[in-house]
């Protein structure tokens, strides 16, 4: 499931649907913003695609999307590495999505505050003018974003992280940490003054269930939910 | 190595027969002494559609096994051998038949020096009727190399008596970690297995299939599950699984695996029925995995 092309191909926009074909792909299933498709063999997770706004390079528009997925009675928002760019933001991505979808039980928000360093092609002015340097979101935009959307779960995502030690060594937690200013404890200190949405940090293989009769993994976070720190208990 | 197996006889029925296994062993494990096993064998169909080797004669056997306790290995024919009781032999899961035909080819072709298997026969031998887990007589540890980027990775035998060492470059490493959960989970077919592997992962297999490292095994039937779930499986890669479906959002498979987690496993033991990919930034979503799942499996 990609987003639908919609404006011209490009080298900062390219033909998804096109290149999957070529990696031969067959099922190709393509969506526009707020667009939605049901998928499984059950037919029981309903994706939705969302506009995406953010690491732009400043020269047209990006058919790209973040997406709002349902299953088992929950939906959770997920903002993918989004901020925003010339085109818009994101934060008119989550206030509309409160708008249709209602309060979302999980919003996976982008903290990683990424930044290219002057020498990056990307760093043009006219991009400069509007977006400043910061490329995806960080604890300042996820602070709000849990505002707006009223989010149960706020969980800091798209850090870079890729296993559990990357969690407990944020601040050099991989290569890409030189363009990253985003780190969980800077976020933890933030949210405790946000008025919605209790922050649940993840690591890489941590899970999420509700709604199973079986014996109960993990420790209740509230309202059915139970976190299982799969790889670090 | 050289090795060999000559049928004693014709087959006592549609499932079963008797022959000989011999093995001139250069297997640096063997004691300088324990060149050659001969032994009778009789070989069945099990339940699983395997094949399994009895012993019905010990001629030998108690040399091979003071070294290779319960380990046999017949590396000419890929086959491997390990006992799951006291004289039951187990051999991969292939049918008789096609196991056989390759036998019989083999110990034509022994006759004229050739031993090794040809691309078909390999196939008719590692196509798929079971799973692979790792030996349970074996555990690994790495060691850095001080001198390079080399790892040795080092298979222990738990009774401790005896190990292996082979040095892995980075890429090596990275590979057989990739492999190392979806062996440890046992729920993923050799069929499969093949699909989803890249040449080099298979070979990678192959080798350690070959070495007696991981075995074949009957496959464990994945757990029924109820609850729904979402698992975050690093930077912005999201598995959400209902009971009856399995979606994920932007597959994040650095070609660099981490030593300390792997998340093959949770993609790879069951099949996805869709993949979102939010934005082509092929640093985060790389296509090689998970590939389509097989038509069998498309349900969504």
């Amino acid at each position: 499931m990609i987003p639908r092309l919609v404006h011209r191909p490009s080298i900062s926009n390219l033909d998804m649907a096109r290149m999957l074909r070529d990696f031969g792909f067959t099922r190709i299933v393509e969506l526009e913003p707020w667009q939605t498709a049901r998928v499984g063999r059950g037919r029981d997770v309903e994706v939705t695609a969302l506009p995406y706004y953010g690491e732009s390079v400043g020269l047209a528009p990006r058919d790209w999307m973040t997406v709002h997925v349902a299953l088992g009675g929950r939906q959770a928002v997920c903002l993918v590495d989004a901020a925003r760019d010339p085109y818009g933001d994101a934060d008119q991505v989550v206030q509309e999505a409160r708008r249709r979808f209602g309060r979302p039980d999980f919003l996976f928000a982008p903290a990683s505050e990424f930044h290219y360093p002057l020498v990056h092609f990307n760093r043009i002015p006219f991009y400069l003018d509007r977006c400043f340097e910061v490329f995806t979101g960080g604890p300042t935009d996820v602070v709000r974003w849990a505002t707006f959307s009223g989010a149960r779960l706020v969980i800091p995502y798209a850090l870079f992280h890729l296993t559990p030690r990357d969690l407990e060594n944020d601040d050099n937690a991989c290569d890409a940490d030189v363009f990253r200013r985003g780190r969980v404890s800077t976020l933890a200190q933030r949210m405790r003054s946000a008025p919605d949405g209790p922050l649940c940090v993840m690591a890489p293989g941590d899970r999420l269930t509700w709604g199973g009769d079986e014996r109960p993994l993990g420790r209740d976070i509230g309202d059915g939910v139970r976190l299982v720190q799969v790889l670090r208990a | 190595m050289l090795c060999g197996v000559v049928p004693a006889g014709e087959r006592a029925g549609a499932g079963s027969s008797d022959f000989d296994v011999f093995a001139v062993y250069d297997d640096p494990r063997l004691g300088p002494d324990e060149v050659r096993l001969q032994t009778t064998v009789r070989w069945m169909v099990d339940h699983t559609g395997g094949v399994s080797l009895l012993t019905t004669a010990q001629r030998g056997w108690d040399a091979l096994t003071t070294s290779c306790d319960t380990q046999v290995q017949f590396e000419g024919y890929r086959l491997n051998l390990f006992h799951t009781s006291a004289t039951c032999y187990y051999v991969m899961g292939r049918k008789a038949e096609e196991v056989l035909d390759v036998i019989r080819g083999l110990d034509q072709r022994r006759g004229a020096g050739e031993l090794e298997l040809t691309a078909e026969e390999r196939g008719t031998l590692m196509q798929d009727g079971e799973g692979l887990i790792l030996h349970p007589a074996y555990y690994f540890q790495e060691t850095p190399s001080f001198f390079d980027d080399d790892t040795t990775l080092v298979w222990k035998r738990r009774d401790g008596e005896s190990h292996y060492e082979t040095a892995l470059d980075r890429e090596g490493l990275a590979l057989f970690h990739r492999l190392l959960p979806a062996l440890a989970s046992n729920t993923v077919s050799l069929s499969t297995l093949r699909e989803r592997l890249d040449d080099e992962e298979w070979e990678f297999l192959q080798r350690m299939l070959h070495h007696g490292y991981v075995v074949p095994a009957p496959l464990r039937a994945p757990a029924v599950r109820r609850d729904h779930r979402l698992t975050l499986i690093g930077h912005s890669g999201i598995v959400f699984e209902s009971p009856s479906s399995r979606v994920m959002l932007d597959p994040l498979f650095l070609v660099r695996a981490r030593r300390d987690y792997n998340p093959i496993p949770a993609v790879l033991s069951e099949p996805l029925d869709a993949v979102i990919i939010s934005h082509p930034h092929w640093g985060s979503p790389q296509l090689r995995l998970p590939r389509p799942p097989p038509p069998r499996d498309r349900g969504g």
